[in-house]
């Protein structure tokens, strides 16, 4: 080999990444030339001094903390993806539908301390309890609503009149009883009474006309942005009750009416004159209210 | 499940925190960036672990493969990938006999003028020279961490190599050391 042939061949050689043929030729190279000695030593000093570099940068001390934290949260992730592929899909769907009706704007609180409740915290469960999900904490099965009340009387907290109407003769029937609209931020509670009329399955494609949800509330409330409804609108048929209605969206109706020291509400897809009447029709209340009420 | 073990992703890998961090440290020539890639490291290192088996040289080339992968993906995504390198003039640096490096040499200053020669390699130079300079690996290794052939692992080394010894050049004179003497 020629000097610089050998010269080229030194810093692979300094890494002892040569072939044994070419190893024992540069080993006889080196042992005979100090200039070549000198250049293995300046390559191997390189690479020390690079590597003296890179180590001697300093660590930020917090980091192997953050990045613990970091994995152990994914492994809390992980603990919970698996949890939830492992045959707790029912209690997460209870939970979604806790999630998905929880009331996202702040309730509101006027002067004469009635709660203000939005249109649409009510519509979002009438949409997910009623028409998807048939909601109910307790079976329904042939009984008849009063059946039923009595016992979501024995339920925990209801100290307050809870209405559950038979409205049969208007095709409807009660297809599912809940606690769904969490009071945590307004101290109201509520029971909500799902019905369905026809050959309605949950889940499927079958007309939102066909349910109706009627809440009964711990005390009183009034919706926001909600409108009374004046026999010139279409006719309260009711001597006793005032109505007062919102809209949300384009087909969701919600009618709000006090009885006693609580508030009902009632909301549907039916349009709202329909809808009127039914609650018209349903002399839902007193019997019951004073049933419950012993 | 996780296994808390001594097979641990954690107990595996985060002994080599150190050495990712400094190569991330010199990839991004960013302290913050560098702090951000060792940790997405780590995270697609975890999510991946199941599929890692541990083979001669452990899980350190491993793990800094997905760096330089996580590295490159950075890059790519902020459009700032490595400028192409024009061919180098490497001029021939001639010193006297002697080793690079003295005994009373200031190292702290020596050290950040090597990370700074580091620095103004081109991404591309400066991945294999790391790889070179901090691991006691096989450029084979080498070539199979950064997944480019071996042959272009030696290409890149010899032009990293150069370009280190070109910076390094006058700080040497400057401190009356001598420079590396050229291939």
């Amino acid at each position: 080999m020629t000097q610089p042939e050998v010269l080229r061949e030194l810093a692979t050689y300094a890494d002892g990444e040569v072939d044994e043929v070419l190893r024992a030729e540069l080993d006889r190279a080196v042992a005979s030339d100090p200039e070549f000695r000198a250049a293995v030593a300046r390559w191997q000093a390189l690479r020390q001094c690079a590597r003296r570099a890179v180590a001697s940068e300093p660590v930020p001390g917090d980091l192997k903390g953050r990045i613990c934290r970091a994995l152990a949260h994914q492994r809390r992730l992980r603990l919970f993806r698996w949890w939830g592929l492992s045959g707790l899909a029912l209690a997460s769907a209870a939970l979604l539908v806790v999630l998905l009706v929880r009331p996202t704007p702040p309730a509101v609180f006027p002067d004469n301390g009635v709660v203000v409740l939005h249109p649409a915290d009510f519509a979002r469960i009438y949409e997910k309890c009623g028409y998807t999900y048939h909601h109910s904490l307790t079976e329904i099965g042939e009984r008849r609503p009063v059946e039923v009340a009595q016992e979501v009387k024995t339920w925990s907290d209801i100290d307050f009149p809870v209405y559950l109407p038979d409205i049969s003769s208007e095709g409807f029937r009660l297809a599912g009883v809940c606690r769904c609209f969490p009071p945590e931020r307004t101290g109201i509670r509520t029971v909500h009474a799902n019905y369905v009329r026809g050959e309605f399955s949950p889940g499927t494609s079958s007309p939102p006309e066909n349910v109706v949800s009627l809440f009964s509330m711990s005390g009183r409330i009034e919706l926001a942005q909600q409108r009374r409804i004046c026999a010139s609108d279409q006719g309260c048929g009711h001597p006793q009750r005032h109505y007062f209605v919102a809209r949300v969206g384009e087909n969701v109706t919600v009618i709000k009416w006090d009885e006693a020291q609580s508030s009902l509400v009632v909301c549907s897809c039916i349009p709202q004159e329909e809808l009127v009447e039914l609650v018209d029709s349903a002399e839902l209340a007193q019997s019951q209210v004073a049933q419950l009420a012993d | 499940m996780p296994d808390e073990g001594k097979d641990s992703f954690e107990a595996l890998a985060v002994p080599h925190l150190e050495t990712v961090y400094r190569v991330a440290r010199r990839l991004a020539r960013d302290e913050h960036e560098a702090e951000d890639l060792a940790q997405e490291t780590y995270l697609k290192a975890y999510k991946a672990f199941g599929r890692f088996e541990v083979r001669e040289f452990g899980i350190r080339p491993w793990l800094l493969k997905i760096l330089y992968n996580t590295f490159l993906n950075r890059q790519a995504r902020d459009k700032k990938g490595p400028k192409a390198t024009d061919q180098q003039t490497l001029d021939q640096v001639r010193a006297a006999e002697g080793y690079f490096g003295p005994p009373e040499l200031d190292y702290e200053n020596l050290d950040q003028e090597v990370r700074r020669a580091i620095d103004d390699l081109p991404a591309e130079f400066r991945s294999v020279l790391l790889l070179w300079a901090t691991m006691e690996v096989s450029y084979q290794e080498i070539a199979q961490i950064l997944g480019i052939p071996i042959g272009t692992v030696m290409s890149r080394l010899h032009r990293a190599r150069q370009q280190l010894a070109e910076q390094l050049e006058g700080f040497a004179r400057e401190h009356r050391i001598t420079g590396p003497k050229s291939e």
